[in-house]
């Protein structure tokens, strides 16, 4: 396997890749440390529920939440076996999660690092349903879907995508609902495998004390019989820039209302290094306008009208991308109000330059400390690595990024016009007495 | 990795892990002392009034800046309970000197100072008391705080089956009391308060990173030292291992209702066997196989077998000797998933695991020990909290125990669980249809 390096002077850390014959990429990024984390992912999550195969005529509408219950179910092999058991016997942690846009398995270890990486290229490439363990399965997600419902975060949060997309997949659940499960068939399951499974639409990445040499040898053994792939495109559909609803509310078990407000970003760059920048942009510009150190959440904090449960962030795909604020507060229509009037205070005011300086040190800081989990580092490799970006660029990005840059993205992302408020609040009756 | 405990003047004590390994390390300021019911909650609330403003620092906001000009050096303040002990303290990550942009100051230097700031100097009023109005703010706050556990269903029904099981322990006691309590104090007694603590305690401080001990030792006596009265030496926590209730008496009951779809199951067992007790190891070992891993009893029978849930697992709490298992359920399945619960509790006593089940669940749990070398934070939990309870095994040599645990040991181990309390929170909403709510 022929193998390329990438390095940064800044962080002091590098990484190796290639693509193996098989049409696997894979990353290698040797770090001293006790615990080995490798992750294989596919570039397939709840976002690709409609494809069309190359040469065929129709699309294929996938049931929601089938690369949720794909990932629990490719854990059980063909030969009776459990790969968890398999793992644990080697002494390793296995896991596996489900996003909008990819599915990961994965597992840290100490030790059988070489045996642990064949057991998970095995499993993931040797799928194995049937009826009955399909079956099985619509019973332990059932409660894992009640699990979220009765999150009132969780809730918040999928009402915010819900209300402001209208017609995008975002809206959908990952896991899907008790009634998509039901459809669900190993048929579709092997299908889907077929489909998004393929090495070329997948990467390996593996962090710790490791030799490359060792991860391609693994690679070479175990991936010699995967399959062709078969060619397919994803169906997306066109979202309009408006939000589907401006305000959302929903009665559930919490103490005090919670609240979410989501700005729609309608610009978001098709090019990946331009996403990239417009990411590092809009965490500087995040921190700098509400972070716990400036004057929009100290002022409302002061004041009684905000409590310690206080989050924002800006996430973004190649699809979808939003800015959203949220936090705990008896009325968060004042929240949104005065969230408004503190923004025309900025447009007019500017924003300091001690503040641009200060935000930049912590974005970095935080960059730097991601450095020392192998967890972390492999998570954040496979995303850049989907997401087509150089790893490295980031921290350089963020030194690079100009406050006329700033205001104009202000501009693009804080319109009124575009923003949803989602609120969970109390239910109105007495029900939630407790009952001894 | 190294670990020395270093008396530094005053009375205070260092313990310090130097590695290069991280980019990233912390600090951590502590103090301890037995539960007193009466004054957790005092002290809770007295942690979150320091944090809200100094002499030099006089607002949270002015303290959040000075923290990001350390490099957004994470500061929180920590109130939690170690075996009988209350822990009280602050702590904070810091950024490797190797990695400052500008070298203008030391983001460790500048941490030990906005700490003793708070612990030494928070905001007075002309009287010499805290400030009326971040005493009433954090009183409201901590309030909510408590209202808003029931937001969590899964954390709420484990904090009252601990409440309940632990009723006639120091550590029954609310570490944030009631609303009365709360609501009752005033600003004189929270300082009071806040007096005596000084005068009673001198704080403890744990330290992974690259600076060497003396550096640290040196910075800790300019910084803290001039602080300190000069008699030095509060007493030493220690944990009365005779306290600890060694085996159930009887099971108790309870249930009660949230308007949330899934019910909460949680079974509280006393094992028996605490931290300090030659058996510890082993009943690590039997908790693995209980339910922590993926081959674990729990995970393979009650959900995996029997569909019952996503998650159902139990975690040994070793400082008081008592086991916890928790699982999410529908309503109708309550009464099976617990005897399901129970049988698998029986067939561990009964010797029903394989060879691989046991050897797996020690491999678990010594992948787990090394782990703890990968994270500062990780290094500190666990040598504050065994130094907490006077248990002087290294990480290694953890390690080098649970190698040793015996199939016998485990049965003897499984042989002294019992079964104590049993509490179900019950959803009393019926679950959506297909899960979602309405749009407007």
């Amino acid at each position: 396997m022929k193998w390329n390096e990438s390095a940064s002077s800044l962080l002091r850390e590098h990484y190796y890749f290639g693509t193996h014959k098989s049409g696997l990429p894979i990353y290698v990024f040797p770090k001293r440390m006790t615990g080995t984390y490798a992750i294989l992912s596919a570039k397939y999550g709840s976002l690709d529920h409609r494809y069309r195969l190359l040469g065929q005529e129709r699309d294929v509408e996938i049931p929601d939440g089938v690369a949720h219950f794909l990932e629990h179910k490719l854990f059980e092999n063909e030969d009776g076996s459990d790969s968890f058991r398999q793992f644990t016997a080697l002494g390793a942690d296995a896991n596996a999660y489900t996003t909008y846009n990819r599915t990961a398995y994965l597992f840290s270890c100490t030790e059988h690092f070489s045996e642990c990486l064949a057991e998970l290229l095995n499993f993931v490439f040797h799928p194995y349903f049937t009826d009955a363990t399909v079956k099985k399965e619509q019973g332990i997600i059932a409660e894992e879907i009640r699990m979220y419902e009765d999150s009132p975060w969780d809730r918040a949060d999928r009402n915010l995508l819900r209300a402001m997309y209208q017609v995008h997949p975002v809206r959908k659940n990952i896991l899907g609902s008790e009634a998509s499960l039901a459809t669900i068939t190993p048929e579709l399951l092997y299908e889907c495998h077929r489909v998004f499974y393929h090495p070329s639409n997948m990467a390996l990445v593996v962090c710790g004390d490791v030799e490359r040499e060792e991860v391609a040898a693994v690679a070479d053994r175990i991936l010699a019989d995967v399959p062709r792939a078969k060619q397919f495109v994803r169906v997306t559909e066109r979202e309009p820039d408006d939000v589907g609803t401006s305000c959302v509310r929903t009665q559930m078990q919490v103490a005090k209302p919670l609240f979410c407000i989501g700005f729609k970003d309608i610009f978001v760059p098709r090019d990946a290094d331009a996403r990239l920048r417009r990411d590092a942009a809009m965490s500087l510009l995040g921190e700098m306008l509400f972070s716990r150190a400036e004057p929009f959440y100290n002022g409302l904090f002061e004041e009684g009208l905000l409590t310690s449960s206080y989050g924002f962030g800006y996430s973004c795909t190649d699809s979808f991308g939003y800015f959203g604020i949220s936090g705990e507060a008896a009325d968060p229509e004042q929240i949104q109000t005065r969230l408004y009037e503190y923004l025309d205070t900025v447009r007019k005011n500017g924003l300091p330059e001690e503040s641009f300086l200060r935000c930049r040190h912590v974005l970095y800081a935080d960059e730097v400390k991601a450095y020392d989990s192998t967890e972390e580092i492999a998570d954040r490799l496979l995303c850049a690595v989907f997401d087509g970006v150089e790893l490295f660029s980031y921290p350089s990005l963020l030194q690079d990024v100009t406050m006329e840059e700033l205001y104009a993205l202000m501009e693009e992302i804080f319109d009124p016009a575009r923003a949803t408020l989602s609120v969970i609040e109390p239910f109105s009756n007495e029900q939630d007495e407790r009952s001894e | 990795m190294i670990k020395n405990v270093i008396e530094a003047g005053k009375g205070m004590r260092l313990r310090i892990c130097q590695t290069d390994k991280f980019k990233t390390g912390m600090l951590s300021l502590t103090l301890a002392q037995p539960i007193d019911r009466e004054e957790v909650w005092k002290s809770t609330l007295l942690l979150s009034v320091l944090r809200r403003g100094t002499e030099k620092y006089p607002t949270l906001a002015a303290l959040n800046r000075r923290l990001d000009c350390l490099y957004g050096s994470e500061l929180g303040i920590r109130s939690f309970y170690c075996g009988d002990a209350h822990v009280l303290g602050f702590s904070a990550e810091i950024l490797d000197d190797a990695y400052l942009i500008d070298r203008e100051e030391s983001p460790l230097e500048g941490v030990l100072e906005v700490m003793c700031q708070m612990l030494f100097h928070p905001l007075l009023d002309e009287n010499g008391d805290l400030l009326s109005h971040y005493v009433e703010s954090e009183k409201q706050l901590q309030c909510d705080y408590i209202r808003a556990l029931k937001n969590r269903p899964r954390g709420y029904a484990m904090q009252r089956a601990k409440e309940l099981l632990y009723q006639n322990e120091p550590c029954g006691a609310s570490l944030y009391g009631s609303e009365e309590q709360i609501m009752a104090i005033t600003k004189r007694e929270l300082t009071a308060h806040w007096r005596s603590l000084l005068g009673r305690l001198v704080p403890d401080f744990f330290y992974v990173g690259s600076a060497d001990g003396e550096s640290v030792k040196a910075l800790l006596e300019k910084t803290v030292g001039k602080e300190l009265a000069q008699k030095n030496g509060s007493a030493v926590f220690v944990q009365d291992r005779n306290a600890m209730i060694r085996s159930a008496e009887r099971v108790t009951r309870y249930e009660e209702t949230l308007p949330v779809s899934q019910g909460q199951l949680i079974l509280g067992l006393r094992a028996g066997v605490a931290l300090w007790d030659a058996d510890f190891y082993a009943m690590a070992v039997y908790n693995e196989l209980l339910g922590v891993s993926p081959i674990s009893k729990l995970f393979v029978n009650v959900r995996e077998k029997q569909s019952l849930c996503y998650s159902c697992s139990s975690s040994y709490h070793a400082n008081k000797g008592t086991v916890f298992v928790s699982c999410g359920i529908e309503n109708a399945n309550r009464d099976r998933a617990e005897r399901e619960i129970l049988r698998q509790l029986d067939a561990i006593a009964a010797g029903d695991f394989s060879e691989e089940e046991f050897e797996g669940a020690k491999k678990s749990l010594l992948n787990a020990y090394r782990l703890i070398e990968d994270s500062p934070t990780a290094i500190e939990g666990y040598y504050l909290g065994r130094s907490l309870m006077g248990v002087a095994d290294t990480v290694e040599e953890a390690r080098a125990h649970v190698e040793k645990v015996t199939r016998e040991q485990v049965l003897s181990c499984a042989a002294r669980i019992s079964l104590d309390t049993v509490y179900y929170l019950r959803g009393t909403l019926a679950p959506k249809e297909d899960g979602e709510d309405e749009m407007e």
